[in-house]
């Protein structure tokens, strides 16, 4: 009985497909297809013109013979039913096929499940229990993960978005900071990794008395405008250029290298 | 409507201001501590609980009731002894003969401020009734929970020297504690001072309450709304995950370790007026925040190097985000 069933499905399956499926279809199917491999020869083409000595335009295809008469008024199937209802049919026969696909995807992993308990029955010392909802936990976790992928994704192509431009102040602070940072290199003081900015500071008042306000100044702002969400004012930023100008024109002797580490700097 | 900084961003002048008040209220009774009657401000301000650790006679005891005094909360004490029961700090459901009825009667950790005096003695059944109000500020008592009062904090004192008739915390234990402080002993003067201050009256009675309890839970808000930058929350889990990997330790520090690293440094930039975090903050109080948590190996122990030492150099290997050096 359900073999007959099955001939009869396969049967009227056929004869929807063929009613539904004509040339102008096939033709709309192929339309991205031409349209890429158009690109291609387009690009290919553009590339061989780059080298010189072009190839010769290609000759005229002939023309070709007409069909007989007979052939281009033939008898289609599809010509029997409307275009509404054949639409709808085509969006029926989907569906069907797609229940079909789930179906048989259903079935099968029944099968499976019904086979795994028979083996388990026969395992001695084996338990079973039943996941109900387990599935769809499963279904509902995949998905979740190929969404973290794809918004991971997102993350890639939008990087430079995402990073937002430093305030004008803060970037010209930090600046000023950095030059600080390669002055003191320079004269053999470089700021230890793991050195936070007021350690730094310490350690170079111990160097320059003379110039602790300078440096307090320039620390202070700098972590201001490195950990505060706020950005220093306009006036700061003048004042900060001056202190920099002033401090860089003091001489010091690299020389005390020891004093250096004593006061909790690094010679690294 | 897009909110500005400074609207997002508090002004945490009262915390500061409050600070200063609490600290100089609580140095009429313990002398020449003010960093670590600081560290247990900050604790108070986290919203976390603090274990005071040290020998006999340093003020432990005096400090966490100096604490209680100068914040106008209700105040209670348990002496943990080892016959303590779950039901003595809990509460305990009664028969009351007259109503016919059970009637709750609820034990001394339903107070704002509890005092847990010598926790270590107490076994480790009364321990761990402990766990649920520390962390879950609820105590479940028969089949009822109950919640306990806000703020709510656990100040446990506990002496590292006299071990016998004593039960170690365990770690879940340990880890609800948010700082772990040490008094010490005083210095020549400041011993004198306390001579001077104590031989006629007790300035522990003559404290007054300087901070109420909106007060409190005002600048406790406060300081959750400190700005902590993107690189600075990083360096905490870099310290905190340097410790996990660090080959002198056996247990590292916890993601919680990292979440009270970053609230205390909240607090402690907000004591001291500013309304972001700086790497001075964490560096500061990561022995605090992560020394009574980690566990170290048992030959790291026998070449004499405690927690306190691994952790002082775990945050010397942690790069600071600073500005590139180039």
């Amino acid at each position: 009985m359900i073999t007959i069933i099955s001939v009869v499905v396969i049967i009227a399956l056929g004869l929807f497909v063929g009613s539904i499926v004509d040339a102008a279809l096939i033709q709309l199917m192929l339309i991205p297809f031409k349209w890429i491999w158009g690109l291609i020869m387009q690009a290919m083409d553009f590339l061989a013109n780059l080298f010189g000595n072009p190839s010769p335009p290609p000759e005229p295809p002939p023309p070709v013979a007409a069909p007989p008469a007979g052939l281009q008024d033939g008898f289609k199937m599809s010509d029997l039913i409307p275009r509404t209802l054949r639409e709808v049919l085509r969006l029926i026969s989907l569906s069907f096929f797609l229940g079909m696909l789930v179906f048989a995807l259903w079935r099968m992993s029944s099968d499976l499940v019904k086979w795994l308990r028979r083996k388990l029955t026969t395992t001695q010392g084996a338990e079973i229990e039943s996941l109900s909802g387990g599935l769809k936990t499963d279904i509902l976790a995949l998905l979740e993960r190929i969404m973290l992928k794809l918004r991971g994704l997102r993350h890639i192509f939008h990087w430079q978005k995402s990073k937002k431009p430093l305030p004008r102040e803060t970037a010209s602070v930090r600046d000023i900071y950095r030059q600080f940072l390669r002055w003191t290199a320079r004269k053999g003081y470089p700021m230890n990794p793991y050195q936070t900015p007021s350690e730094h500071l310490r350690a170079m008042e111990s160097l320059l008395p003379a110039a602790q306000d300078d440096l307090r100044f320039i620390t202070q702002q700098y972590i201001h405008a490195r950990y505060s969400p706020s950005p220093p004012g306009e006036n700061v930023l003048k004042q900060l250029e001056q202190t920099w100008h002033r401090l860089k024109r003091i001489q010091f002797q690299p020389s005390p290298k020891r004093g250096y580490q004593q006061a909790g700097g690094s010679l690294i | 409507m897009n909110k500005t900084i400074e609207e997002i961003i508090p002004d945490v002048t009262p915390v500061r201001k409050a600070a200063e008040r609490f600290i100089a209220n609580v140095e009429k009774v313990i002398i020449g501590k003010r960093e670590t009657i600081e560290l247990a401000l900050i604790t108070l301000l986290c919203e976390g609980h603090l274990l005071i650790e040290d020998v006999p006679g340093t003020g432990k005891t005096m400090l966490a009731k100096a604490m209680a005094k100068s914040l106008g909360l209700n105040f209670k004490r348990i002496q943990f002894t080892p016959d303590l029961l779950p039901s003595d700090v809990t509460g305990v459901y009664y028969f009351n003969q007259k109503t016919t009825e059970f009637e709750f009667r609820p034990g001394p950790i339903m107070s704002n401020i509890v005092l847990a005096d010598e926790i270590n003695r107490a076994t480790p059944r009364t321990q761990s009734c402990l766990l649920e109000c520390m962390q879950e500020q609820q105590a479940t008592v028969d089949i009822e929970t109950i919640p306990l009062p806000r703020p709510f904090m656990v100040i446990a004192t506990q002496n590292p020297v006299e071990l016998e008739g004593t039960f170690p915390l365990p770690e879940a234990q340990l880890d609800r504690f948010l700082l772990k402080i040490k008094l010490g002993y005083p210095s020549r003067e400041e011993e004198s001072t306390i001579l001077l201050r104590f031989q006629q009256t007790d300035p522990l009675r003559e404290l007054a309450s300087i901070i109420e309890k909106t007060e409190l839970l005002e600048l406790q808000k406060l300081c959750r709304q400190v700005y902590v930058e993107d690189s600075l929350r990083d360096y905490v889990v870099a310290i905190t995950g340097a410790t996990r990997n660090h080959k002198n330790i056996e247990l590292g520090a916890s993601p919680r370790s990292s979440l009270g690293l970053q609230s205390a440094s909240q607090a402690l930039a907000a004591v001291r007026g500013r309304n972001y975090v700086i790497p001075d903050d964490i560096k500061s109080l990561a022995v605090s925040v992560l020394s009574h948590r980690l566990i170290a190996k048992m030959k790291a122990q026998l070449q004499g190097h405690d927690t306190e030492d691994i952790i002082r150099e775990v945050i010397s290997n942690v790069a600071v985000p600073v500005e590139e050096r180039t």
